[in-house]
């Protein structure tokens, strides 16, 4: 078995910062860049780049909000990325035995 | 491999717990809710005075949708300001914070149909220590989420309006207390909510959690003190005889009642089951002289039992029902027995 990619493990979500940005989002609902951002202490650019793979595979949404102020993109985790999240918690904990 | 998932699911945990914590209440919410509710108690009795609404039942509805409409409109404007700051630093509001401040909305309700209930029913001199309580468990429950300081106020504040049930703390008394907390403590809590150097870790939160109950507690005593320390009446002492015979002067006179002065209790009963409203005068004896200062012809609420302290009806004069009894016997037929306190104590 390879360490880093191991088959039974959700491949986009076994990054340590889009895992990090799944558990942020799955108990914060929606969110600004900013202040994922902010709770993950990154560059924009290093965000962007995951941000990216996370809505491509279709786990996380994002749409744009005008209004007062500059127009500014609210990321949210999608249905599809809430089951596989929950999918990836239990693959891990069965990993370590806690599931 | 089990210490790269180990590491993995410490920082979804972690994550996780920062998405719960996203909650925070802003500084405007502390100041507009803590102002209003101050005007409120500072301003509702007065506007709707029994002089200007005599009805009780009209007085108690239009005071409760005056107070009902400020808290409305205090909610509106605290929501689009809330909207208007998180947009300013590109924040949204969490999902977590829309169901506290559900909870909250839902408390604020539940004051103001205690209100009313109180109005129609009595038990009006429970309303701030009920309050107190209710915002005390608000904030808890808010600081649970967000900054801890407002789990430390709140506690505080719980307790205090626990204890001024418990202690049975007379009306005007809690009514100051309520004032200060909502128009110092709210506005003290949000000038230190978010500043670090104040509530950074557990001696500072101390401080300041002692530093908030002074600042409540220390007016609310300054104020008692001035309302009891001026009931020294100045004025001649009228014995009741010459009083009612009209051998007296108009302004302030001091009518002394001697030990053994009948006193005619006027009762009024209306219930369902009775035949229009009974009526009956119940003669009391006093046990002990009772002196009571009088205005130009009117009571002005000032009194002192024998030699005693002069003091103020309002925070010291109580009468509460204490027990109803119906009993049946073949002897003595149908009977309700009432019985009512009357305490005139310094609590």
């Amino acid at each position: 078995m390879d360490e880093r990619s191991p088959p039974e493990l959700d491949p986009i979500l076994h990054q340590p910062v889009r895992t990090r940005i799944a558990a942020y989002l799955a108990t914060r609902g929606e969110t600004t860049f900013t202040e994922l951002k902010q709770a993950l202490a990154i560059t924009d650019g290093n965000l962007e780049a995951h941000l990216k793979k996370l809505v491509a595979a279709s786990y996380v949404t994002a749409h744009k909000q005008t209004g007062r102020g500059r127009p500014q993109t609210l990321y949210a985790l999608s249905a599809t990325g809430e089951k596989a999240f929950a999918q990836y918690v239990a693959s891990l904990q069965a990993v370590l035995g806690e599931g | 491999m089990s210490t790269t998932v180990k590491v993995q699911l410490e920082a979804i945990r972690s994550m996780m717990a920062s998405g719960h914590r996203s909650v925070h209440m802003e500084r405007h919410t502390l100041l507009l809710w803590g102002l209003a509710a101050a005007f409120l108690i500072f301003v509702t009795d007065d506007i709707f005075s029994h002089a200007r609404v005599p009805d009780r039942l009209d007085r108690a509805l239009w005071a409760n949708a005056f107070v009902a409409a400020v808290l409305f409109a205090v909610g509106l404007i605290d929501y689009r300001l809330t909207r208007r700051a998180r947009a300013a630093r590109y924040e949204t509001i969490s999902f977590v914070q829309m169901q506290l401040t559900k909870v909250w909305w839902l408390l604020v309700g539940l004051i103001v149909v205690i209100s009313v209930g109180m109005n129609l029913f009595g038990g009006g001199y429970l309303f701030y220590g009920i309050v107190l309580a209710l915002m005390g468990l608000a904030f808890y429950i808010h600081g649970l989420f967000s900054q801890q300081m407002l789990s430390w106020i709140g506690v505080l504040m719980l307790a205090l309006g626990l204890v001024a049930v418990a202690l049975n703390v007379p009306f005007a008394l809690l009514e100051w207390l309520a004032f200060f907390v909502f128009g110092l403590g709210f506005p003290f809590l949000a000038l230190v909510i978010d500043k670090a150097e104040y509530n950074g870790n557990f001696v500072r939160r101390l401080l300041v959690a002692g530093a908030w109950l002074a600042l409540v507690i220390a007016p609310t005593a300054a104020m008692y003190q001035r309302d009891t320390q001026s009931a020294d009446p100045e004025g001649p002492l009228v014995m009741l005889d010459n009083y009612v015979s009209g051998d007296t002067a108009d302004g302030v006179q001091i009518v002394r009642l001697p030990a053994g002065t009948l006193v005619p209790v006027n009762i009024a009963l209306d219930s369902d089951v009775l035949a229009g409203t009974t009526s009956t005068i119940l003669p009391i004896r006093l046990a002990e002289p009772i002196d009571l200062v009088v205005n130009n012809g009117e009571l002005d609420g000032r009194f002192r039992v024998g030699e005693g302290n002069w003091k103020r009806k309002m925070y010291n004069l109580r009468v509460q029902p204490s027990e109803v009894t119906a009993s049946l016997t073949p002897q003595e037929g149908p009977q309700v027995e009432f019985k009512v306190q009357m305490t005139t104590s310094n609590r």
